[in-house]
């Protein structure tokens, strides 16, 4: 009966090894699960605490000491035009991004999805998600280098097409700015829109598009009754996640702007980032952060509770 | 089922023959509960027997009655809300599987998929740390016996249902353990190869001879695999013996309506004295049948109500007169009207109403021989092998007549 | 008549479906779309090889392609050593992350324990949690601790950003490997650690070299954090260093260039070589 220990070799550490195992094996959820979550109570929730302290300190010389004064930061904030200014560019950027991601990524997506051959396909998936890997300050500094004013190849080419005498200088102007900003998160943010996009076409049923086809439907009437509905789960979540991380985008602004011409793109990112590093008002920062955090909270809600309906559609 | 049809122990446990054999496995007093969002779910009630060793037990029953959450107690896959399971003399209580000497065949095979047919089949004895010769030697020997001697290289995706199951049952042969434990293995399989994979697992185990328990939602293949066949309906277990005694002798309703195919009919009936003799007719509105002496003995001294009698008929137990070339008491005959009639080769099978306005939940069935002349719209006479009919408490489900 | 006009409008849309489906548009859109998307990367690559004089002469393809500027973003200035950062930073983070997120996205997908719903909802929550909210508490607590320009500082921010990503793909990844698998391995004779060691993980291979691919990807990607702890050269990461490019008073554009260049080319050679893997790993982070 017991043949499952006799023939354990027994060497030195044979007890010792049985010892472990046998321990891993009743203790099983806190082997796999304890070093993850331990982590996670130290890199996250202690920062998460030290955030909500902070907010309810009023910084005093420059960040040498702070006294306690729960609301003053938050009011401080309601009443700074600045933090409303970097309110609105928030909104504009991250609805900017939004748009332009969804719809570019929606066509790439059908597009790609109407190329039969697959390797033609995948080299295409290849090429488009070059963007999407490329570092977050580099996409910002290679826009930066493009729109330069003086040097930049975007003048060039209209100069050369005969569009533009002399130079226009896009970063030193708020609207254009602001553009070449939304322009530049969604070159980075394009593929990952695709993606999820794609997959969830590819997840409709051929036969749907067979019948709609022998039904004599055209390309837009399939388009409208078969595509949406079967879509609209994944270019959901695909938007949600878009919006959300715009929202709270700094590298690629910082580094294509840093927040100019005067704060024009200063979204809130960098406005938490100018008070909290440089400045070293860290209660006020801190306040900031509690308000972007609470709106991406609410956001993240209504996406938690979409892919919890997901998961327990699958696990029934 | 309430709980009167278990009380009798010694009908519901009918025996092999042989007592000497000794006993393998033993369930007694087997329950699981599951606690779900709308509370708790009783899957296995209470459910006792004994397995003795080398026999064959099929666990069957409708899908939802407990019979695999039974299968993965036995395994270790599951801890017992309550009861013992005793395997080869020790009480296995918190054993983990891999202490129990179990080996499982699933129904989905369950082979590992990045491992080769051999080192699938050799992984029980590596992981044991056998060595690597007897491993060998072993591997050989199973996969000559399964005929997969020429797969070995391969991988499980590129095998075929009916290999992946030979192989399924190769890694468990292969440890020579206690006790098998099949979990639908052939239900994934096609008709014919169900067939033909359900001949070989019975001359399987004539060879080997291991204590198996064998789960399926599928009676022919419960009847035709078995040396016992253990029934269970709702959690509990309804009756466990040889396949032929479960078909003659169902010990409740659950248990006859669910082995046979087509099912056993079902008619609300009376009682009624017969004035001449102790005899006893049984009455409805499409037949007066008059029951044998030893059924109407039985329904005498049972004392309980006469107000909800089920009469039970297999439809094969029933006979077309009028191609039959033997004659037949009146008491045993009736009329039916014919509703439908649907030849399946060496019979026929007719569904048949007590009159052409019947509603369909009053049609029945029977089996009668293909040389029958009934057509649709005829109404023929028929007769009933009364000795091996059955007559059930509809209350309890019990049968009255064993 | 309205049914003989409904009809040729039909005929219309059929005929013009048809045409925005032809391989001719389809293949246009994505041409259109790579250009887009491969333009900047092709313009930085053309300034790198020029001189950073050169850049001012306005011609769109170097006249004598020279790797000066290469030279001096690397040796000059020494930013060799922010790329060997940023390959020890993104390999130990993607090493700590795999070895802490695949147990705890196995367990996940296979047992039950007090609160697993809400430890799970917690796991989702942190990974939509806006990192930009803990740069200051991350700057204070690294200050405090002594982490500031440090490696062992920007791989723990690398962890908090990327273990719940990958706790939860791996759970999904788990959760479509059928629980037969595990339980055969446990009546074949394994103990639960050898059954998901021997059994399981090689069958999540793929899984596990997606969650692998991504969380390089996302750490060699990372700005904010490696920014925010260091700008030293001991420790600073290529992209923070290509940044600093732009601090400078006369910005040297062609070296900048050649370092966007240096710090572009590991994702592009993974994004070239895995993008299957990095496929399967966005979407399976999102879908169940």
């Amino acid at each position: 009966m017991s043949e499952a220990y006799r023939r354990v070799p027994e060497t030195r550490y044979g007890r010792l090894k049985r010892l472990i195992s046998e321990f891993a094996n009743d203790h099983i959820r806190l082997v796999l699960l304890g070093p993850a979550l331990v982590s996670l109570v130290v890199i996250f929730i202690y920062p998460v605490a030290f955030l909500v302290w902070s907010s309810m300190q009023r910084t005093l010389a420059f960040g040498a000491t702070a006294e306690f004064a729960p609301t003053a930061n938050y009011e401080a904030m309601l009443s700074d035009p600045t933090f409303w200014n970097a309110a609105e560019k928030t909104l504009t950027y991250s609805f900017g991004s939004f748009v332009v991601t969804m719809l570019s990524g929606l066509i790439i997506a059908l597009a790609l999805n109407n190329v039969v051959r697959k390797r033609l396909r995948d080299t295409y998936t290849t090429l488009i998600l070059l963007s999407w890997a490329v570092p977050l300050s580099i996409v910002g500094v290679t826009w930066r280098w493009m729109f330069n004013g003086q040097l930049g190849v975007v003048n060039k080419l209209l100069r050369d097409l005969g569009l533009l005498s002399g130079n226009f200088s896009w970063l030193a102007n708020p609207e254009t700015a602001m553009a070449v900003v939304i322009m530049a998160d969604a070159w980075s943010r394009i593929p990952f829109a695709t993606i999820i996009i794609l997959a969830g076409l590819q997840s409709i049923p051929q036969e749907t598009y067979d019948a709609a086809k022998v039904d004599g439907a055209t390309t837009f009437q399939t388009f409208r009754h078969v595509t949406l509905p079967y879509l609209r789960p994944s270019f959901f979540v695909a938007g949600l996640i878009t919006w959300m991380f715009a929202f709270r985008a700094f590298a690629i602004p910082f580094s294509t702007t840093g927040g100019g011409p005067a704060g024009a793109t200063e979204v809130l990112a960098i406005y938490i980032h100018r008070f909290g590093i440089e400045l070293f008002d860290y209660g006020f920062a801190s306040a900031v952060s509690m308000f972007l955090v609470g709106v991406t909270l609410i956001v993240a809600g209504i996406y938690v509770n979409v892919i919890l309906e997901q998961l327990s559609e699958i696990e029934a | 089922m309430s709980d009167s049809v278990q009380g009798d122990d010694s009908r519901l446990d009918e025996r092999t023959g042989d007592q000497t054999r000794e006993v393998s496995l033993e369930l007694d007093g087997l329950t699981k509960v599951f606690q779900d969002d709308e509370g708790d779910v009783v899957a296995v009630d209470d459910v006792s027997m004994d397995i003795y060793d080398g026999e064959f037990v099929v666990l069957v029953g409708p899908s939802g009655c407990g019979k695999t959450t039974t299968l993965r107690m036995i395994a270790g896959l599951e801890d017992p809300t309550d009861g013992r399971i005793v395997l080869g003399g020790r009480d296995v209580a918190g054993l983990e599987p891999r202490e129990r000497d179990v080996a499982m065949v699933f129904q989905n095979y369950a082979l590992y998929p990045h491992k080769t047919v051999a080192e699938n089949l050799e992984f029980p004895l590596q992981i044991r740390h056998y060595p690597s010769d007897e491993r060998k030697s072993q591997v050989e020997s199973v996969s000559e016996l399964l005929g997969i001697s020429d797969l070995l290289d391969r991988r499980p995706g590129d095998l075929s249902g009916g290999q992946q199951q030979r192989v399924a049952l190769g890694r468990a042969i292969i440890r020579d353990p206690e006790v098998f434990l099949f979990d639908e293995p052939l239900s994934n399989l096609d008709a014919k190869l169900r067939i033909e994979m359900r001949t070989e697992l019975n001359k399987l185990h004539d060879r080997v001879g291991k204590t198996s328990v064998y789960v399926t939602h599928d009676q022919e293949e419960a009847m035709t695999l078995s040396d016992r066949v253990a029934v269970m309906n709702d959690g509990e277990l309804q009756q466990i013996a040889p396949p032929q005694t479960v078909y003659d002798r169902p010990a409740n309703l659950f248990v006859a309506s669910f082995i046979g195919e087509p099912p056993m009919n079902f008619f609300d009936v009376e009682l009624s004295p017969v004035q001449s003799d102790a005899g006893l007719r049984i009455v409805s509105d499409v037949f007066d049948l008059l029951l044998p002496e030893a059924m109407a003995r039985k329904l005498d001294s049972w004392d309980g109500s006469t107000d909800n009698l089920v009469f039970g008929v297999r439809p094969e137990d029933v006979t077309d007169t009028t191609v039959a070339d033997e004659t037949f008491p009146p008491e045993t005959t009736f009329d039916a009207y014919v509703a439908v009639v649907e030849p399946i080769g060496a019979d026929k099978d007719l569904t048949l109403a007590p009159d052409a306005d019947a509603p369909e939940e009053r049609e029945f069935t029977v089996r009668v021989d293909a040389d029958t002349e009934a057509r649709e719209g005829d109404v023929i006479t028929l007769a009933v092998d009364m000795a091996k009919t059955h007559v059930f408490d509809d209350e309890t489900g019990t049968n009255l007549t064993l | 008549m309205s049914g003989r006009t409904g009809l040729d409008r039909y005929r219309r849309e059929q005929r013009l479906g048809d045409a925005l489906e032809s391989p001719y548009v389809v293949h246009l859109v994505l041409f259109l779309a790579v250009l887009f998307i491969v333009a900047p990367l092709v313009w930085e690559l053309l300034t790198s090889l020029k001189t950073n004089d050169a850049v001012y002469n306005f011609n769109y393809f170097p006249r004598n392609p020279t790797l000066e500027s290469y030279y001096i973003a690397l040796f000059e200035r020494g930013y060799w050593r922010a790329v060997v950062n940023s390959i020890i930073i993104s390999s130990a983070s993607t090493v700590v992350v795999m070895l802490l997120g695949v147990p705890a996205g196995y367990a996940f997908s296979r047992y039950r324990f007090p609160f697993d719903n809400l430890v799970f909802v917690f796991i989702l929550f942190t990974r939509l949690f806006p990192p930009i909210g803990l740069v200051v508490p991350y700057y204070r607590i690294m200050t405090e601790f002594g982490l500031l320009n440090t490696k062992l500082g920007i791989v723990i921010a690398n962890v908090y950003l990327w273990l719940p990503l990958v706790v939860y793909i791996m759970r999904n990844f788990f959760i479509t490997i059928p629980h037969d698998l595990d339980e055969a391995a446990l009546v074949d004779g394994c103990t639960k650690i050898q059954a998901f060691r021997h059994v399981i993980l090689p069958v999540v291979m793929p899984g596990i070299a997606a969650g692998t691919i991504l969380t390089f990807l996302y750490s060699w990607r990372e700005f904010l954090f490696a920014f925010t702890v260091s700008t030293d050269l001991n420790s600073m990461t290529i992209p923070v260093s290509t940044f600093l490019f732009v601090g400078d008073t006369s910005v040297q554009w062609a070296s900048m260039a050649a370092a966007a260049v240096v710090a572009t080319i590991p994702s592009a050679l993974v994004v070239f070589f895995f993008q299957r893997y990095i496929v399967v790993g966005l979407t399976g982070g999102l879908k169940g």
